[in-house]
């Protein structure tokens, strides 16, 4: 009944309202983030921290405002991906504010970056779903992960990586009750339960390719269940779900069975032995500058001991030296 | 006399059919609450018996939990309220002659329908910054939400316009109404009546729906309750209270619902009666 002559002005008075209404949410919506406010790195002794930027300040006026490193200098904030629902390494407080080994570790990496360009960079969170992150093609919604990600040949392919800041071991857990001593009682079409889009998904499907050659063969004909977490197999088996056995991260595991869960770990060696690493986007702005920086501060943490002191806070043991090197 | 007398037992018999009736509503009313009241009794026993409720942890979470709900509350409002707009237009170009809009209007639809709303929140998430439009990711959320929900209201807004008995339209120009005046005056007050239960339901929808956009780091309610969850491997707790807390939300709206088409009823009676 109406002609378009008709509707055009009122279509154009609708996208005029619905521009004004997305845009004004936006700056109105309350930030996901706004809990890391509280935990963007001070800067250090105001002497040091005067003293390093007009040291650095040549060295800013070199980044290629084009880089990733030049976007997030001149955004005055790094966006970084976390995942809180993997303590000890990644968890967030009552308070909202972000806490483990993975985001203290970022904290520590973000203050001295900014000390490195000379300007204070912020920190924003980001807690997309693991899948997503482990996936590549960010379009820019964080610049990084530093949430443990393991080195793999897959996502080396869609992911640029820092220097390792630690070591993972994967480990099986069966539940309490469970005959089950090794690994090789698991053959013969088990169920097993894990997170999705993790390398112990990887191991079971047989399509873990890592760089280190230390991978036990994973049990034949597995029968695998995978869910958003690891930590829901844990709560699986606690509720009387059956599944014969998890493989998950050996110091989750751990923390997990010290927290009183009806699990086992499993003795032996780990199943692989595996670097982790903060990860950045292939497809995003070169991240080449930005990557060198961070192998530089990621070095000078694993030399002047700040990552073992991390690592024994949160895990209680030291997982930064590289196993048998 | 005999006329009067009959009148006074007339009304007896009346008043106590009224009487009979209201006891009767009064009888019905009573045990209606007591079967709620024991079917939420054997919830809450269920409940109370499965979970081990750690009363000092869900003191320690709550306010953590419940940051979430300021944010659930404003993406619903702020997603039904694109919905609503996106299926006005929806709905003019499913009802226009025009080829072109209505191709456009009828694609939004069967799109937006026939595609997960998952999907979508993720394809919208990852596909606007490739576009150079990089929204915080709460906008992001609303727009797919929105969107999805626009196409299904659309078909709401489609029918309840056609709902409109064309006596009206006739009558409207009969009497010398634009074509225009009368879609403005006499067919949309009425459309917006007839959809109003509809839109109440899809908001009632969406206050759930909503937690589909914790995935792209929304922390709504859900999400407030799982992070508080999984790391302490309570995650029955976290959610038990995010379920109460989305229960109250709803019954609070579904309240106002109510209220707003008995308001638009009245409207309609007393038209009727003046």
């Amino acid at each position: 009944m109406l002609r378009l002559t008709r509707t055009t002005p009122l279509l154009t008075a609708v996208v005029l309202v619905l521009a004004a209404c997305t845009g004004g949410g936006g700056a109105a919506s309350p930030s996901a983030s706004t809990a890391a406010a509280s935990q963007t790195p001070a800067s250090a002794a105001p002497s040091t921290a005067t003293a390093s930027a007009s040291a650095s300040a040549a060295a800013a006026a070199s980044i290629d405002p084009n880089s990733l490193l030049g976007k997030v200098v001149a955004a005055g904030k790094i966006k970084i991906s976390t995942d809180p629902n993997y303590k000890p390494f990644s968890f967030q407080n009552p308070d909202g504010t972000y806490d483990g080994f993975d985001n203290a570790t970022a904290v520590e990496v973000v203050k001295r970056l900014s000390q490195k360009v000379g300007k204070d960079i912020a920190i924003d969170w980001q807690t997309p779903s693991w899948d997503l992150i482990t996936a590549g093609g960010w379009s820019g919604r964080w610049d990084i992960s530093i949430g443990s990600m393991s080195v793999t040949v897959g996502r080396a392919k869609v992911v640029d990586f820092v220097n390792p800041y630690y070591y993972d071991s994967g480990a099986v857990a069966v539940p309490k009750d469970s005959a089950v001593q090794s690994i090789s009682e698991l053959n013969g079409g088990k169920t097993f339960c894990v997170g999705a889009a993790t390398t112990y998904e990887q191991w079971l499907n047989g399509t873990l390719e890592i760089v280190d050659p230390a991978k036990l063969p994973a049990p034949t004909d597995a029968k695998v269940t995978s869910l958003p977490t690891d930590n829901e197999c844990v709560q699986a088996v606690q509720s009387g779900r059956k599944f014969d056995a998890i493989v998950a991260n050996a110091n989750g595991l751990a923390d997990q069975v010290s927290d009183g869960l009806p699990i086992r770990v499993l003795d032996g060696p780990p199943i692989f032995t595996v670097s982790v690493a903060f990860a950045l986007d292939k497809n995003g702005p070169p991240d080449q500058s930005l990557i060198s920086v961070l192998n530089g501060i990621v070095d000078e943490m694993h030399a002047d001991g700040t990552l073992s002191k991390l690592s024994m806070k949160y895990i209680k043991k030291d997982v930064t030296t590289k196993p048998g090197g | 006399m005999t006329s009067l007398a009959a009148r006074a037992a007339n009304q007896q018999l009346g008043d106590q059919i009224i009487a009979a009736d209201r006891s009767r509503s009064r009888r019905w009313r009573v045990q209606f609450l007591i079967a709620w009241a024991i079917i939420v009794a054997a919830l809450v026993a269920f409940v109370l018996i499965t979970i081990n409720l750690d009363t000092d942890f869900i003191a320690k979470w709550l306010p953590f939990i419940l940051t979430g709900v300021p944010i659930t509350i404003f993406v619903s409002f702020a997603s039904i309220a694109l919905a609503v707009v996106l299926a006005i237009l929806g709905a003019l170009g499913r009802l226009s002659p025009n080829p072109y809009l209505n191709a456009l209007a009828s694609f939004y639809v069967s799109f937006f329908r026939g595609t997960p709303l998952l999907l979508q929140i993720f394809f919208i998430y990852f596909a606007l910054p490739q576009m150079g439009i990089v929204l915080p990711e709460v906008p992001t959320g609303i727009i797919a939400l929105g969107l999805n929900y626009g196409a299904y209201m659309t078909e709401v807004f489609r029918s309840g316009i056609q709902a409109v008995p064309h006596g009206q339209t006739e009558a409207a120009l009969s009497l010398g109404m634009t074509a225009r005046t009368t879609f403005r005056r006499i067919i949309v007050p009425q459309a917006f009546r007839i959809v109003t239960p509809a839109i109440g339901n899809d908001f009632i929808a969406m206050l759930k729906d909503s937690s589909l956009v914790s995935v792209i780091s929304v922390h709504e309610l859900l999400y407030q309750a799982q992070v508080a969850g999984r790391p302490n491997h309570k995650s029955m707790q976290t959610l038990l209270i995010a379920a109460i807390v989305y229960w109250i939300l709803t019954i609070v709206f579904s309240f106002f619902q109510a209220r707003l088409e008995r308001r638009q009823a009245v409207g309609d009676r007393a038209r009727v009666v003046g």
